[in-house]
């Protein structure tokens, strides 16, 4: 890079100098020759044809280069520039894909969230149907298990009572009339 | 219930006075001899440790006199003490007044009743079981108020209960399962 850079500044003193020179020897000779046009003509044909031929000698090759080794980068550049679209583009449909994906997961987890919280409730119903059936029956069996008991406890004191008043009965009004029927019914229950 | 000693000696018994031909004299000697042991005043006295077997024995026989028990019977009595088997011989004479009723074809009932039976009433029962029993019946009655009313007989280990107190008690079963009398 720093070669054809000096060879430019070179090339640049040389035409520079030539063409000054080419000049100073113009405007002498104009001295010379004002009469004849042709002289000046000439010198700055020269002139210019050196200047060219510095140009294309030195100065072109440079140049070239130098607009080659520009395309180069600029053409890597694009190429870099294209690849990092590329890569952008496929990151965004990465994402986009991801974002569809995670949005399906989403949807996906709310529907099984749901799926989960109605089954859970469905089972906690279950459960408090259950429970409630069987407090129910413990419940009826205790009330049965009560009414029994009380029913038995009102039917003894009922015949505790019936069987006080008539032990009294029997204690105060049998006669001796009853007595001899009770032993005449033992009697018929004792023969053989 | 008699036990086993009780009932060798009554056998024993029974076979001599048997063989004398002498069981009823000596059934009704033994229940009086029983009894007197079984007394509260006499029977500590008979049957305590502290009396020598001489003393006993002549204990025995003057009371054996005094009874007028026989020979066989104030003989046997004599054995008792010497053996100090007295305290047996309440449940000896039981046995053996048991082995007579068999030997002589009776049987003893007991008759319980609310009110005092009269001999009518006792001879209808006495029949009813010399018919159930085939046997002569030999009655002993006894008042028991708690019967309220009909009568209770006991054949031996027998009971034929006509009671009004069992009645009602039989009804309240059946009304009341658990209702107590």
């Amino acid at each position: 890079m720093k070669r054809p850079v000096t060879r430019l500044v070179l090339m640049a003193v040389l035409a520079f100098a030539g063409s000054a020179l080419a000049e100073e020897a113009a405007h002498a000779h104009a001295h010379e020759t004002a009469s004849s046009p042709l002289g000046p003509l000439l010198f700055s044909t020269i002139n210019l044809a050196i200047f060219i031929w510095i140009l294309a000698r030195y100065v072109m090759p440079s140049v070239r280069e130098w607009v080659h080794h520009r395309r180069t980068h600029v053409v890597e550049a694009l190429e870099q520039a294209a690849a990092a679209k590329a890569e952008a583009l496929r990151l965004r449909e990465e994402w986009e894909q991801r974002l569809v994906q995670f949005s399906r997961s989403v949807e996906e987890m709310q529907v099984q969230a749901r799926r989960d919280a109605e089954r859970e409730r469905a089972r906690i119903l279950e459960a408090a149907h259950k429970t409630a059936a069987a407090i129910r029956r413990d419940a009826e069996l205790a009330a049965a298990y009560e009414v029994r008991r009380t029913q038995e406890q009102v039917r003894a004191d009922l015949v505790r009572q019936a069987v006080r008043l008539a032990e009294q009965a029997a204690r105060t009004q049998l006669t001796a009339a009853d007595h001899q029927r009770f032993i005449a019914e033992f009697l018929r229950q004792v023969e053989p | 219930m008699t036990g086993a000693v009780a009932r060798r000696y009554a056998k024993a018994l029974f076979a001599l006075a048997k063989q004398e031909n002498a069981l009823e004299q000596t059934a009704e000697q033994l229940q009086r001899m029983a009894a007197l042991v079984d007394d509260p005043a006499i029977g500590p006295v008979l049957r305590s440790p502290l009396l020598s077997t001489e003393r006993r024995r002549q204990l025995t026989q003057t009371l054996a006199r005094d009874l007028s028990l026989s020979d066989l019977l104030a003989r046997f009595v004599g054995v008792l003490a010497d053996q100090q088997r007295l305290n047996q011989l309440p449940a000896m004479a039981e046995y053996f007044q048991l082995l007579l009723d068999q030997e002589l074809g009776r049987v003893r009932i007991t008759m319980r009743s609310a009110r005092p039976l009269d001999t009518q009433q006792q001879e209808q029962i006495v029949g009813a079981f010399a018919r159930l029993t085939g046997k002569q019946v030999v009655p002993a009655v006894a008042v028991d108020p708690e019967l309220l009313g009909g009568v209770v007989v006991e054949v031996g280990s027998k009971v034929y209960d006509g009671s009004v107190r069992t009645q009602l008690e039989r009804l309240a079963k059946e009304l009341g399962g658990t209702a107590a009398l």
